[in-house]
């Protein structure tokens, strides 16, 4: 239950980075999450390690949020606006680099097994599997299927290894934005004025910034398409608000005091989010009512503030009459 | 030589693209200021005062002429990379500190302020006593909330911060832009009386921009009056000193008579 869930965590804190830190709306993280799971699948396919895949996938969501960055910095785009140019372009990105990934098929002729290599010849692809076989005729290897030797089972495996990505980037953010760089950061999207007049040059802290919070939504997506066994062209889609609710969540589950407080809050937020949708599948709720689920989610945690107070003031004008 | 040197600024802005349009809102400006001199600014709504400080800070970039830092050409220098020289307090409250940070973080940052962001840690246990002793200073009972929050202070509190964060590190040029004009009086007496003491205990070079009279012939070695992107008048030592309210009004009055009849 949790292998999926897991994934999600980064991809909140992702999005935490760029709306609640740097105070952005980036819309291009459904681009990201699905350009982190479709660079990894093909470099599993092609044989890669699967460390240095799921780098990869990372790394090039790393790239997209420095586009979106620059878009919005230098060309003096609105942010909203680069992101969904980041985005649009994305799609197609993602389809050609799924297009990359040849099909292995295994072959039984006289009882010699055998393999064929075909690559797409229409140069895009919408769907890559990781199901099957790398280019070097062996099956293809998982971040999840390196430390089987600790564990026997394999779902206890996967938690395992996402629990402990989760941990690492946990603590390497709350390292890196209590750095005087990350303070920067953390300045520029609270007051810009006051961080220029401080000395920080807030164009590069958020063009850092988007690249940062879109490595981790590729992470994302480059975990999820692992536990998943495939990735494809729309498995970004519904991500923004996922992620957004699991901020929500979190913060009003378990506070924002401070900021250690905010990243671990963000973390769990993301976790009992999907144990809500996960609870509701298992209760029998159609699919087709899943993002009815998740919209309610998010305007229960959202009015709770409110609702507190017109029950409040409800009560003491009843006192005062 | 002279800390802050400026010839012939010209900036006009312009929203639409159309001629007319077009306001300028610094005319030709030439001014010089010594270092450690003090110089008060007044004018009407609109006659370019802050325009002189956002020319100077690098919001602004000048259409033309030259701008120069202590010997050193900054006309083309990015805002962020001329923070190192100056130090900035503004009009609105909000503006000079990051709300959502504590009192010790955004001093942190200030502390800063001269060098390069890197990825040491942001905080030294060590900044905390040195911060303490400096609030203290303050006398505004706010020693004991170095870890609050900085949007929970007043506004006067907040001025009070931020004029000790562009003061940490002793800037070339302190540009205080109607910094009390948002207070209540009793508070903004307050806050003038810290920029004194810390003004002339560091003996820094000063531009502070006031609607009040009083103040601007109170405080500071000299006085400028400007006027449609121009400087009008300007007064030092012992002619400043003898100024009177009534008589600037004149000057004032005289200004808009002139234009008028024109
Ligand atoms: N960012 C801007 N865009 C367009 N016009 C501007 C801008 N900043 C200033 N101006 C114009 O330039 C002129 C000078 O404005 P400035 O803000 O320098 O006046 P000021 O002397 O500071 O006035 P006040 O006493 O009201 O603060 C005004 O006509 C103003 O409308
Ligand atoms: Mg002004």
């Amino acid at each position: 239950m949790f292998k999926t869930g897991l994934p999600y965590a980064l991809l909140a804190l992702g999005i935490f980075i760029s709306y609640r830190v740097l105070d952005i709306a980036d819309l291009s993280c459904e681009g990201s999450f699905t350009l982190g799971g479709a660079l990894s699948a093909v470099l599993l396919v092609l044989g890669w390690n699967p460390f240095l895949a799921t780098f990869m996938g990372m790394f090039a969501g790393f790239l997209a949020g420095i586009i979106t960055g620059l878009i919005h910095t230098k060309l003096k785009i609105t942010s909203l606006l680069a992101g969904i140019i980041t985005m649009t372009g994305l799609f197609s990105i993602n389809l050609v680099i799924m297009g990359l990934a040849p099909t292995v098929t295994q072959t039984n002729i006289n009882g010699v097994k055998d393999y064929i290599i075909s690559y797409n010849e229409s140069g895009y692809s919408a769907l890559v599997n990781l199901n099957g076989y790398n280019v070097n005729k062996e099956p293809i290897v998982r971040i999840y299927d390196t430390f089987l030797a600790v564990f026997s089972k394999n779902n206890y495996n996967m938690i395992f290894i996402s629990l402990l990505i989760v941990i690492i980037i946990g603590l390497l953010i709350y390292w890196f934005f209590g750095t005087e760089i990350g303070m920067g950061v953390r300045a520029t999207g609270i007051n810009a004025k006051m961080a220029r007049a401080q000395g920080i040059n807030t164009n590069a802290m958020i063009i850092l910034g988007l690249g940062i919070s879109n490595a981790l939504i590729a992470l994302s997506g480059s975990l999820f398409a692992q536990t998943q066994k495939s990735a494809s062209s729309t498995m970004g889609v519904g991500v923004l608000v996922i992620g957004l609710a699991s901020i929500i969540i979190g913060e009003g589950i378990f506070g924002k005091r401070t900021f250690k407080n905010w990243i671990i809050s963000v973390l769990l937020g993301a976790v009992v989010y999907y144990l809500i949708v996960v609870v509701a599948i298992q209760l029998g709720l159609p699919s087709h009512y899943q993002k009815l689920l998740y919209a309610l989610l998010i305007l229960i945690v959202l009015a709770v503030p409110q609702l507190r107070k017109m029950l409040f003031k409800g009560g003491k004008k009843h006192v005062n009459a | 030589m002279s800390m802050l040197k400026l010839e012939k600024g010209l900036k006009i802005f312009n929203l639409t693209g159309h001629e007319s349009d077009q306001r300028i809102a610094m005319d030709h400006l030439d001014l010089e200021i010594e270092e450690g001199e003090w110089v008060t600014i007044i004018g009407g709504n609109g006659s370019g005062k802050s325009t002189l400080m956002n020319v100077i800070s690098g919001v602004h970039e000048l259409d033309s002429g030259h701008l120069y830092i202590d010997g050193e050409e900054v006309t083309k220098l990015p805002e962020h990379k001329r923070a190192k020289y100056l130090g900035r307090v503004f009009q609105d409250p909000n503006m000079g500190t990051a709300g959502m940070i504590s009192i010790e973080e955004n001093m942190s940052i200030a502390s800063r302020r001269m060098r390069k962001n890197t990825l040491k840690w942001g905080f030294h246990k060590e900044e905390r006593k040195k911060y303490y002793e400096m609030i203290k200073s303050l006398n505004l009972g706010l020693e004991d909330r170095l870890l609050q929050k900085v949007g929970l202070l007043s506004g006067g509190q907040r001025q009070a911060i931020t004029l000790l964060m562009a003061t940490l590190q002793t800037p070339k040029i302190l540009l205080l832009d109607e910094h009390t004009a948002a207070l209540d009086p009793k508070t903004a007496r307050i806050v003038l009386e810290i920029t004194e003491k810390i003004v002339t205990e560091n003996k820094l070079t000063t531009l502070m921009i006031t609607h009040n009279m009083r103040d601007a012939i109170k405080y500071g070695d000299r006085l400028i009056m400007m006027y449609g992107g121009k400087i009008i008048y300007d007064v030092k030592g012992e002619e400043k000193k003898n100024l009177t309210v009534d008589f600037l009004l004149n000057k004032f009055e005289e200004m808009d008579k002139i234009t008028f009849d024109d």
